[in-house]
C-alpha cells in the first residue's frame, strides 16, 4: 500500500494543508491534524525531556491520561500534543523540561 | 450555576445508552466528553476536516452498534459537550467543567459517570522511552489521525485488542516483527455463540488473527521484560511466562524494532466517582478498583450511577446494557417513564444476567497474572512523572510507609501530572507484597480536585 508521505497513510482526503513551526523550522501539517500525530508522521521521536533526569519522552498512551506528550504551544508549556490540533502558524516547541522551579532548558 | 436533570459524563456506549433511555422517558439530558468527538474509546472517527475513501475503513465496520447508538443519540434532544473536561464534583453533584480553557458549573439533578477505561500501566525498564507505546493510542493514531507511529513493531500484552490493532496496522504497510500474547491459550471461540455474535473486539479478533496468522508470528506464554535503545526503543526483550506470567529464565528472545506496542488489559477510571465521594471496591478478579453498584446502577451516593468500563471493565454490550439501565433510573427518580406497564430497561437487565456468566470466563482467560509486576529492576521509574525509581519506593516501603497516600507524600510518587493513574496499580501492589498483606490494603490514592490538571484561570472565570 502506498502512503501518501512518510508515515501518513492513504485513507483519504486530509483537511487543508497548513504551516506550522517546529523547532523553529516550518512543517507541514493538515488541518484536524493533533501535533502528536504530525511529529510522529514526520519521524520525530523525543516530544520533550524529563525534568528532573531530563530523559527524552514521547506520546505514550495516546489518550490524553499521561501527560507525557507534552510540547510548548505558542509558549504555553505542558501542552498534551495527543489532544491538541495543530493550527496554521502555531509555534511548536520540543525537547523543553519543565518544572520544579527550573526555567526552560533546551537540549 | 445552570441545573440539568440528567448530566451524562462519558460519550461511550454506555454514557451514550444513559442518554438516550433517560432522554427517551421524557428527561432533559446534557452529555459531556473530553474528545473532540462523542462515540468513545472504541469508535474513533477521523476529524471532521478528513474525508475518508470509501471502502478502506474494512475494520471499522464492526462499529455498526456504537455507529447506531450515536446516530440515534443525536436524532434525540440530548445536549452535547465536547472538548469539556469534567476535573471536579462538589456538594454531592455539582459538576465543575472545563470547555476551552473556561469554566462551567453545572448542578445534575441526577448524574451518569460513564468514563472510559484506561490501559493497565506495565512498569518495565525501558517504558518510558520514546516509541514504547499503548495499544489504544496506537489504535487512535492510526484510526482516526491516518498516521503510523513507527516502521517496525512489537505487540506485547494480553487480550483482543493487540490483536486487532496489530492487523490494522499490518494491513497498512508497516512490519509487525511478531506479537506476545501472556496467555497461554486463545479462547476457543465457537464456545460463546453470544459473545460471538455481538461482541465487537471479538470480532475483530478473530478476523484479525485469520489475516495475521501465516505472516506474524503470535508467541502465547510469552511477554515483555524490557525496552532498550539511545534516546528511543531500538531493542525489546520477551520472555516465555508461567501461568502467574513471571518470566521463565533462559527463555528471552531480543526484537529489533522502533516501537513497542503495550496492551495488557484495562483498568476502570474511577477519580471522579471517588471525588463524588461514592464508596470504591477492590476487585481481585479484575484486579481493579470498582465504584459500589448494584444491579440498577446504583452507586452509593444518592441520585449518582455509573455505567460501562467506569463499573468495572466489561466491553461495548455491556457498556449499552449498563448505560440504559443507569439512564432508565435517573430518569425514573425524576418521575419520567413511571407510566410504563415494565421497567423501560427490562430486556438489558436480562441480557446482564446471561452475559454475566460469559464474562466471567473471559475475566478468567485475559486476567491479569501479577507475575508481570516483578519485572522492574532498581532503577526502573515506576512513577513516569515524577522520575521516582523502585529503589526509592522500596525505601519508603521498608521506612514503613502504611498506604498509598503515606508512599505518595513521602516520596511524590503520584503527584505528578497523570496523577496516579500510572502507578498507582504497581505502588498498590509493591506495598502489599512488601506486607504479605491483600493487594486492597493498600488503598487508592485520595482523589482530589481537579481530577486532571486545569488551568488556574478556570478557578476564577465562571459562568
Amino acid at each position: 500500500m502506498r502512503t501518501m508521505q512518510k508515515r501518513r497513510l492513504n485513507k483519504g482526503g486530509r483537511g487543508s494543508e497548513i504551516t506550522f513551526e517546529l523547532d523553529g523550522k516550518p512543517c507541514v501539517a493538515y488541518e484536524g491534524e493533533t501535533i502528536a500525530a504530525a511529529m510522529l508522521a514526520g519521524g520525530i521521536r523525543s516530544f520533550r525531556l524529563s525534568p528532573k533526569l531530563h530523559q527524552p519522552r514521547s506520546f505514550f498512551c495516546g489518550t490524553g491520561a499521561c501527560f507525557d506528550c507534552m510540547v510548548t504551544v505558542n509558549g504555553v508549556h505542558n501542552v498534551r500534543s495527543c489532544m491538541t490540533d495543530v493550527k496554521a502558524g502555531m509555534r511548536v516547541d520540543t525537547g523543553i523540561s519543565v518544572g520544579k522551579g527550573d526555567e526552560n532548558e533546551k537540549r | 450555576m445552570r441545573s440539568v436533570e440528567v448530566v451524562v459524563v462519558g460519550a461511550g456506549p454506555a454514557g451514550l445508552s444513559a442518554a438516550i433511555a433517560a432522554a427517551e422517558a421524557g428527561a432533559k439530558v446534557l452529555v459531556i466528553d473530553e474528545n473532540r468527538q462523542a462515540g468513545g474509546q472504541i469508535y474513533q472517527q477521523p476529524p471532521q476536516q478528513f474525508s475518508p475513501s470509501p471502502g478502506k475503513h474494512s475494520l471499522d465496520h464492526d462499529l455498526i452498534k456504537v455507529k447506531k447508538l450515536l446516530e440515534h443519540a443525536v436524532s434525540l434532544p440530548i445536549e452535547f459537550l465536547t472538548d469539556a473536561m469534567v476535573w471536579g464534583i462538589f456538594d454531592g453533584r455539582h459538576i465543575a467543567v472545563m470547555v476551552a480553557d473556561k469554566g462551567q458549573d453545572i448542578w445534575a439533578e441526577r448524574l451518569v459517570l460513564a468514563p472510559e477505561p484506561y490501559e493497565r500501566p506495565i512498569p518495565f525498564p525501558g517504558w518510558t522511552l520514546p516509541g514504547v507505546m499503548g495499544g489504544v493510542g496506537v489504535q487512535r493514531m492510526v484510526n482516526q489521525q491516518w498516521v503510523i507511529p513507527g516502521q517496525r513493531l512489537l505487540f506485547v500484552g494480553a487480550g483482543p485488542l493487540q490483536l486487532a490493532v496489530a492487523a490494522q496496522v499490518l494491513k497498512n504497510g508497516a512490519d509487525v516483527v511478531g506479537i506476545a500474547d501472556a496467555a497461554p491459550s486463545s479462547p476457543s471461540w465457537p464456545r460463546f455463540p453470544q459473545m460471538r455474535g455481538e461482541d465487537i473486539l471479538w470480532q475483530r479478533a478473530r478476523y484479525s488473527w485469520n489475516m495475521m496468522k501465516r505472516r506474524v508470528p503470535l508467541i502465547r506464554s510469552h511477554a515483555i521484560l524490557r525496552a532498550d535503545g539511545n534516546g528511543q526503543v531500538e531493542r525489546a526483550v520477551t520472555a516465555d511466562v508461567d501461568r502467574n506470567w513471571h518470566p521463565i529464565p533462559g527463555t528471552e528472545r531480543t526484537w529489533e524494532v522502533d516501537t513497542l506496542c503495550v496492551s495488557y488489559g484495562f483498568i476502570s477510571s474511577v477519580e471522579l466517582a471517588g471525588l463524588a465521594e461514592c464508596k470504591i471496591n477492590y476487585v481481585p478478579a479484575w484486579d481493579s478498583w470498582v465504584p459500589e453498584h448494584d444491579n440498577d446502577m446504583r452507586t452509593s451516593v444518592p441520585g449518582i450511577f455509573v455505567a460501562g468500563d467506569g463499573a468495572g471493565v466489561g466491553g461495548v454490550i455491556v457498556a449499552a446494557d449498563e448505560g440504559r439501565i443507569a439512564g432508565a433510573n435517573a430518569a425514573l427518580e425524576l418521575g419520567y417513564g413511571s407510566n410504563q406497564p415494565t421497567h423501560p430497561a427490562s430486556s438489558s437487565y436480562q441480557r446482564l444476567r446471561v452475559l454475566s456468566r460469559f464474562r466471567a470466563v473471559l475475566d478468567g482467560i485475559w486476567q491479569f497474572r501479577p507475575g508481570l509486576y516483578d519485572i522492574i529492576d532498581d532503577d526502573t521509574l515506576v512513577c513516569r512523572c515524577e522520575e521516582i525509581t523502585y529503589k526509592r519506593l522500596k525505601e519508603a516501603i521498608a521506612d514503613g510507609a502504611e498506604d498509598l497516600n503515606q508512599v505518595r507524600s513521602w516520596t511524590q510518587a503520584g503527584m505528578g501530572l497523570c496523577q496516579g493513574r500510572y502507578c498507582q496499580t504497581h505502588l498498590a501492589y509493591l506495598l502489599a507484597a512488601a506486607r504479605g498483606r491483600p493487594v486492597e490494603m493498600a488503598g487508592t490514592f485520595t482523589a482530589r480536585p481537579p481530577v486532571k490538571p486545569v488551568p488556574i484561570d478556570i478557578l476564577t472565570s465562571e459562568e
